[in-house]
């Protein structure tokens, strides 16, 4: 959860939740027992780690998602090998996303962008793999989280919202899933892990909370709630069993949380960084761990940071009290999405972790914040994980696309006195909002879309990015279904979209083929360029005539004319001026000024359109950073 | 406990304000007191006509809507494919009600409203939500209580 709140929260209310975390921390256990909480060293250097399992021998086995490869380290985190290339055959990947390892030494990888699970020996070997695209039993779209034991292998499908239940060949065995509009059902499943008696233990991002089912697949226990205290989650994702007790990757709290199989906290371990990017046992969006056989070693994923930390359980009176500074004290930030939204002069940015949108002054060149827009819920004009924006100046209006929801809102805009800078609430009112099913049913598609950005061209339709179907959706500014374009063969990953200043071309970024697609107005595919980016994410097709796209695992940005031909390109890694990390979504305003969601720096960049560094705006020390470097060029 | 009559017409004015596009496309604010609890939906495509009870709505006290959702012509609409989700906020505080309030279908574009509880003096804005096939409208008017 955003630390801004916390604070607003601690500032605002009482002096007494410390003491609370205190006993919390204090829980009446016996003085001997043994606790995680101490750091012992870290794994850096990976690209986007998204899995992670411990052997038998200690041996820690990672899924490195950006690299499509799977990475062995001994268990002091020095490398032993790497096995796996980018592609679709067999023994090679696409984005694995989980790994795990049965009792006897197989491998069992989550090969997330093929849709299948491939099982490997330690050395590497591939032995078998099953699973395609779909919606049947046995198929999956986009599987993320595996646990295996000595005879079964649980899959957290999580495009089709289930969990598959497959013998260790791979057979089919069962599927728990859970009703489109059951309120206490599974929203996102991500990982999974199996408990005593064979529980199969599901963490919910969407819904913030754990699922236990029994071996059965049958619900016995949900636990959680959305929050930052103890026993509340934000966004959990990982997670591992051991000896009756549950460890929970709280990404956006920035912790582990235990507890046992019925969900009563036991304890937590991990604080927030303070500093950028630190680590020493300060955890950022923890997404995955594994604990050891002897439950002494734990390892927590952080994909956002590219590493793993390694800790140790020592015993519970020898862990220090929590760090209630680096807790309550700390530096505000802001966690801008991966997108925005350019018009007029405002600037709107989506806010996952607060289910919110920030609408921002933009006439300046740093943003001032001038309302939001909703809060975490499943009522009209509410969010559940906000993903992507679009500003409609000459209309006055802003669509978002409320992925946890799964429809796309749309705001009008009623700023009184243009150029007032004064936070105002009531700024924006909800118009419609479509429920994306309907467009399913409309399109005929095989899956509730899952837009990822949105973009309007010139005849005034808006755009949604469909990664799930695979496809470009555009309705109508009343938010009337009109037509789809693409298809898994064309736009395999697609991840935003860009319409020419003639309006003839739509350009699509494709994350699977690593480049940029053009289609023409018919919606056929036309030309692709951009052929070795390394993770392109955003485009914005520019006011003055040239494409601009973000390279996320490249850390820079690159300019084309819309030709394809490449102009120039700009940053690389760090925090100074014009350095990114992992740079995501790009738009340009009508001063051709370019701002970039520079997201694992928790800020944005300002840019004129030669790449030359304006200012920057966000979480301070990133800012500040941003600002000092540029002081020094000077 | 104070009448409302006199803020609503004021108070309209201002959350009509909000659904005012620049292009001046959208309906004009009802200035008399007979169509203050009439406002169309944001979109256009809706009539809200409602009645509370008691009337005026009290302060801390549950109350009840009778709703009518009609066309954009102030026809009725019949379809039983027709939902309606009513509630409320005070957008400055940043809260809604305590209380979730029950929608229940009467036919005809005709709901009925219960479990209305404005707890706390102040601006509140009370939301329309109607959904057809998937695509819904929200239709909003204020309410100050004093």
């Amino acid at each position: 959860m955003p630390v801004r709140i916390t604070l607003r929260m601690i500032r605002t209310s009482c002096s007494i939740f410390p003491t609370l975390l205190v006993a919390f921390a204090s829980a009446a256990t016996p003085k001997s027992e043994m606790r995680f909480g101490h750091y012992e060293r870290e794994i850096a250097g990976l690209a986007e780690p998204e899995g992670v399992a411990i052997a038998a021998d200690g041996t820690i086995v990672v899924a490195e998602s950006g690299r499509d490869r799977v990475s062995i380290f001994a268990a002091d985190g020095s490398p032993i090998r790497s096995w796996g290339s980018r592609g679709s055959g067999p023994g090679q990947l696409l984005e694995p996303r989980g790994v795990a390892i049965a009792p006897d030494g197989e491998i069992f990888v989550v090969d997330s962008g093929n849709d299948r699970v491939q099982v490997f020996s330690m050395a590497g070997e591939h032995r078998h793999d099953w699973g395609n695209r779909g919606r049947g039993p046995g198929q999956f779209a986009d599987p993320v989280g595996i646990a295996v034991d000595a005879s079964r292998v649980v899959v957290v499908d999580r495009g089709n919202r289930r969990v598959q239940v497959f013998d260790r060949a791979g057979k089919f065995v069962a599927s728990i899933a859970s009703d489109d509009d059951d309120a206490d059902g599974m929203r996102r499943p991500e990982g999974v892990a199996l408990g005593t008696q064979g529980r199969i233990v599901v963490t919910d991002s969407d819904a913030d909370r754990v699922h236990v089912f029994d071996a059965s697949g049958k619900p016995i226990a949900r636990f959680g709630a959305s929050g930052p205290y103890p026993g509340m989650l934000g966004a959990p994702l990982g997670l591992a069993c051991r000896d009756g007790r549950v460890y929970v990757a709280d990404s956006q709290n920035h912790r582990v949380q235990v507890f046992d199989e019925s969900g009563s906290v036991v304890y937590q371990w991990g604080v927030h960084t303070i500093q950028p990017h630190e680590g020493a046992g300060h955890l950022h969006y923890p997404n995955a761990l594994a604990l050891d056989e002897s439950g002494r070693v734990a390892v927590v994923v952080e994909s956002f940071e590219n590493r793993c930390q390694i800790f140790s359980a020592v015993p519970k009176d020898s862990i220090p009290p929590l760090d209630e500074a680096a807790l309550f004290g700390g530096e505000p930030l802001t966690h801008f999405g991966a997108t925005l939204s350019l018009g007029g002069d405002l600037l709107a940015i989506p806010e996952p972790e607060s289910h919110a949108l920030q609408l921002f002054d933009f006439s300046r060149s740093d943003p001032i914040l001038i309302t939001t827009i909703g809060n975490r819920g499943r009522k009209f004009g509410e969010f559940v994980r906000p993903s992507a924006v679009l500003l409609d100046p000459l209309h006055s209006l802003l669509y978002a696309i409320d992925a946890g929801n799964r429809r796309l809102q749309q705001f009008r805009l009623d700023r009184r006195e243009p150029g007032e800078l004064k936070f105002r609430p009531s700024m924006s009112c909800l118009v419609r909002s479509l429920d994306l099913r309907a467009v399913q049913k409309s399109a005929s598609l095989e899956w509730t879309p899952d837009p990822c950005a949105i973009a309007r061209d010139s005849a005034g339709n808006v755009w949604l990015v469909d990664e799930r179907n695979s496809i470009l959706i555009a309705v109508s500014s009343k938010l009337e279904f009109v037509r789809a374009i693409g298809d898994a063969s064309s736009l395999p990953h697609p991840t935003d979209v860009a319409w020419s200043r003639a309006g003839d071309l739509a350009f699509v970024v494709d994350a699977t083929r690593r480049c940029v697609q053009a289609f023409d107005s018919n919606g056929k595919p036309s030309f692709a360029f951009g052929g070795d980016l390394v993770e392109p994410f955003g485009i914005v097709a520019g006011r003055d005539g040239f494409v601009y796209v973000t390279d996320a695992g490249a850390d820079r940005v690159l300019k084309f004319d819309e030709r394809g031909q490449l102009v120039t390109m700009w940053g690389r890694e760090g925090m100074g001026a014009g350095e990114f990390f992992k740079p995501k979504g790009i738009d340009q305003d009508e001063k051709g000024r370019i701002v970039v969601i520079d997201s694992g720096n928790h800020r944005g960049q300002v840019f004129g359109a030669d790449g030359k560094f304006i200012d920057a705006f966000g979480s301070r020390l990133y800012v500040k950073a941003a600002k000092k470097s540029r002081e020094k060029k000077e | 406990m104070r009448s409302l009559k006199q803020w609503e017409a004021i108070a309209l004015a201002a959350v009509v304000g909000c659904s005012r596009a620049p292009s001046g496309t959208l309906p004009a604010v009802p200035s008399s007191p007979a169509a203050a609890n009439e406002v169309r939906s944001n979109g256009d495509a809706y009539v809200i006509r409602f009645t509370p009870t008691p009337d005026p709505i009290p302060l801390g006290q549950l109350f009840s809507l009778d709703v009518s959702v009609l066309d954009a012509r102030t026809v009725p609409l019949p379809g039983k494919d027709v939902t309606l989700a009513v509630d409320a906020r005070m957008p400055e505080h940043q809260h809604g009600m305590n209380v979730e309030p029950r929608v229940t279908p009467r036919g005809d574009g005709r709901f009925t409203v219960t479990g209305m509880e404005f707890h706390m003096a102040g601006r509140w804005e009370i939301t329309f939500d109607v959904t057809r096939a998937g695509l819904t409208e929200r239709a909003q008017v204020e309410k100050v209580l004093e």
